[in-house]
């Protein structure tokens, strides 16, 4: 059997209790302490030894052993200023020639469904990323929680991807045809990796669940299970954080992963990247999908925006978008689209309890004080120039 | 004609306050010190805290033996049949809904005169004074309070709002002297014209066993006739002061006009009909900012509301401030706003008038009286609310007008004017 793995790895950018005496004084939105904090953490846990764990497995499988990062500009960012050893360990998995690069929304953004001009200068600016940090011009897409449609889909092709990641979501197709690339409606050139939903989450969550029937589960027993599949191609894909963080060191995770791999290795499996495999196969069919979905527990957007206060959030940051665009002061609409990142919206869903704030509500008011204060700092960038134009015309 | 000597009854004094009760109290007490000989009694007070001209006693401070050495001259048991009382009675946490009822036994009395040491000790422990069986705190009050009373030489009793009414009726059953009630706030203001339950029957009883009631306000005057039928003819409306703040101005760090609300949110204070103006504002002009200061039971769902409104970029949340938050608040501030439902005064209006902010408020609200330059419509009247907000942020000379008069609203608002009234209430209640 083919199998494409694909690792996401992403960090929100948090942001201080930002207080209403703050609005038009303090520009900076961030908890920076914060943020690099958690990154050094999960990356001690988690990146650092993962990426040892993938480049071992490819060493000892002499190359066959291959797999795709989705990584966030955003955790790049973070990484530039907090862990620079970071952004090196992914340049030398990069080296080994075995690791494509996914394209993405820069700021893990929900533009793919607010701004299709903002998604497709998301989406660039990463791309110019992936070839200045590790020298890959991405072919496939991996959107925000791998948000897919019709549209979405169009989008890509818009855009030159060969290949986009959806998740295998029971709300848009049967379990039948997980393993085949697909198309959406009247697109050809653009092919549909389809996450295995089922075995993705085996891995990521019911690993270490006690009360699964096959806990605990034997990496031979999850090998067998991908010799078995039927189709072109398993794609698996979950969060990086899964390795040491989610599932932290004492679950055995990184033992599991080796023992796994080198497993299905052996059975005959064959690992390729989302890029091959978009070029080897050819799609089996059409996939109508129009509504959105994505890889979230409910295979949909609302925990981004099923409650009236992510719903405000989100209309008054894209409302902002030709003010601030029109201002062309860089730094102004890097902040801006720092804002747009989803987990923002994430942390005013009510039942959201992965939150570094008090309540949904707190996650909110910081918001919305933060995004009133880019509005003053909008409007009076705006203002300057007006004036600046009426002194040049006089 | 020789000096009055009072006894005065209160609740919370500051430092140790909650709300807008005990400053009132203070205000009150510092005035009336000098032209009275005046002791206060209070369930909790500050030992390092000194003030002039009075004495400030907090049953906290009293030893056991203070309150027994006087327990044998006084029996009565006007409520030796109260074997357990509702909780959870703070009027700053519990708005609506209505109170539980008193429990009486049939037979176990208990002796009203006989004061026990773990009564005593409902006040020195670190407690909230609203919290835990704030009923059983009243009750013990006013036995402690007409145990005490006895060791005092007063005149007249002047007790303030329904947590010490009960102390106050029975010193004047204890002493035979004439009782003054204050009322700062009703529970028909905290929860509506239904309301009934026990804090309702308190007040009402002490307001018909007193020899005067004092409202804050004409306004509460017509509350306590109409809702507690309360004789008018023993109601003497006495408006509120406010103390000077140290006035300060800052600048704003935002281009638009700033619209304040302060208070508890909670239904008296009409923060949902802020909520509603603000909107309506908002639709007309995008140069101007609303804050709501201050936290209540009602935040998240206003909070929420806000947010369907789309008005969350300009419309702000602080939670609870502090005073010098607070002050740094109101010296940005263009414009102050108080929809409440029902005020018996409103001082936050007074204290906004310091920083020359000209202030939109509720009719409903006992300050209206006082701020004769203030802009004003109904509670529930938002479009009218609206329209004043933007007259003012668009209309300068009309800004200029309302900010000059409610300056002087403020001169003629002293504790010293209050204190005078008080005093010729007094001397009615003793016919001198």
């Amino acid at each position: 059997m083919n199998i494409t793995l694909t690792f996401h790895a992403h960090q929100p950018n948090r942001l201080i209790p930002y207080d209403f005496f703050k609005i038009g004084e303090h520009a900076f939105y961030e908890d920076d302490n914060l943020n690099g904090r958690v990154l050094s953490a999960v990356s001690e846990r988690c990146y650092l030894p993962a990426n040892r764990l993938m480049k071992q497995l490819i060493e000892l499988s002499d190359g066959k052993f291959k797999f795709s990062l989705a990584l966030s500009g955003v955790i790049l960012e973070q990484a530039k200023y907090h862990r620079p050893d970071l952004i090196t360990s992914f340049q030398e998995l990069a080296e080994t020639g075995c690791v494509e690069f996914l394209a993405m929304p820069y700021y893990a953004s929900l533009a793919s469904l607010y701004s299709t001009d903002e998604f497709a200068q998301q989406v660039a600016e990463h791309m110019d990323l992936m070839q200045e940090l590790f020298g890959q011009k991405p072919t496939v897409l991996w959107n925000t929680s791998m948000l897919y449609s019709n549209a979405i889909a169009a989008q890509a092709y818009d855009m030159g991807f060969k290949g986009i990641m959806a998740d295998g979501n029971s709300r848009m197709m049967s379990n039948r045809h997980i393993n085949d690339l697909q198309c959406a409606p009247l697109i050809a050139k653009t092919k549909t990796l389809i996450r295995n939903r089922h075995l993705s989450n085996d891995l990521a969550h019911r690993r270490v669940d006690p009360g699964w029937s096959e806990y605990p589960l034997s990496p031979y027993t999850f090998a067998n299970w991908l010799t078995e599949q039927e189709g072109q191609v398993v794609n698996l894909s979950m969060d990086y954080e899964t390795l040491g963080e989610r599932q932290t060191d004492s679950t055995g995770v990184f033992e599991f992963w080796r023992s796994m791999i080198m497993a299905a290795l052996f059975n005959g499996n064959t690992f390729i990247t989302p890029g091959t495999a978009v070029k080897r196969f050819r799609s089996t069919g059409t996939l109508d999908c129009p509504n959105p979905v994505s890889c979230t527990t409910f295979g949909t957007t609302t925990q981004w925006n099923g409650n009236v206060m992510q719903q405000e959030a989100i209309k008054k940051i894209y409302d902002l978008e030709s003010a601030v665009k029109a201002s062309e002061d860089r730094d102004m609409i890097h902040v801006w689209r720092k804002l747009q990142s989803a987990d923002h919206f994430h942390y005013m869903e009510k039942t959201n309890g992965f939150t570094p704030y008090p309540s949904p509500y707190d996650a909110y008011i910081y918001y919305m004080n933060a995004l009133a204060d880019l509005q003053v700092r909008v409007k009076r960038e705006a203002e300057m120039v007006h004036k600046a134009d009426r002194t040049n015309l006089a | 004609m020789r000096r009055i000597k009072v006894l005065e009854l209160g609740w919370e004094f500051p430092p140790l306050i909650n709300g807008g009760l005990g400053v009132a109290c203070m205000g009150i007490s510092k005035a009336l010190a000098k032209k009275v000989d005046l002791s206060v009694i209070v369930p909790k007070a500050d030992p390092s805290a000194v003030y002039d001209g009075f004495t400030l006693t907090g049953i906290n401070t009293l030893g056991y033996a203070e309150v027994e050495s006087v327990s044998h001259g006084y029996s009565y048991n006007s409520f030796s049949l109260v074997s357990k009382a509702p909780v959870n009675l703070d009027p700053y946490a519990h708005v609506e809904g209505t109170p539980g009822s008193v429990v009486f036994t049939k037979e176990g009395k208990m002796l009203f005169s006989h004061v026990s040491r773990a009564d005593l000790e409902l006040f020195t422990g670190r407690e909230d004074l609203y919290a835990g069986d704030l009923a059983r705190k009243v009750i013990e009050f006013s036995k402690i309070c007409a145990v005490l009373s006895k060791q005092y030489d007063f005149d007249v009793v002047h007790a303030h709002d329904w947590m010490t009414y009960l102390a106050g009726v029975e010193v004047k059953k204890a002493t035979g002297k004439p009782l003054v009630v204050h009322l700062h706030a009703s529970q028909f203001d905290r929860a509506g014209a239904d309301a009934r339950g026990w804090i309702y029957d308190i007040e009402k009883y002490g307001m018909e066993q007193a020899d005067a009631v004092i409202p804050v306000s004409k306004y509460t005057g017509t509350v306590a006739a109409g809702h507690y039928g309360i004789n008018p003819d023993k109601i003497f409306p006495v408006h509120n002061g406010a103390d000077p703040v140290k006035v300060f101005h800052s600048k704003k760090k935002f281009p638009e006009k700033l619209v304040l609300f302060l208070g508890r949110l909670t239904a008296q204070k009409g923060p949902e009909f802020f909520l509603q103006i603000a909107a309506k504002v908002l639709e007309q002009t995008d140069d101007v900012r609303f804050v709501m200061a201050g936290t209540g039971e009602k935040l998240r769902q206003l909070i929420e509301t806000g947010a369907f409104h789309g008005v969350g970029d300009k419309f702000h949340f602080t939670g609870f401030l502090n005073k010098q938050k607070v002050n740094e608040l109101l010296s940005m501030t263009d414009v102050y706003c108080m929809p409440s439902v029902s005020e018996p005064f409103g001082l936050s209006a007074l204290e906004a008038a310091q920083f020359n902010i000209p202030a939109v408020i509720s009719k409903q609200s006992g300050v209206a009286e006082v701020m004769k330059g203030a802009l004003k419509a109904d509670f529930w009247d938002v479009n009218m609310m609206a329209k004043h907000i933007i007259d003012l942020t668009t209309d300068e000379e009309l800004y200029k007008k309302v900010a000059a008069e409610s300056a002087q609203d403020i001169m003629n608002s002293s504790w010293e004017t209050a204190a005078d009234k008080m005093i010729r209430v007094y001397h009615h209640v003793l016919g001198w």
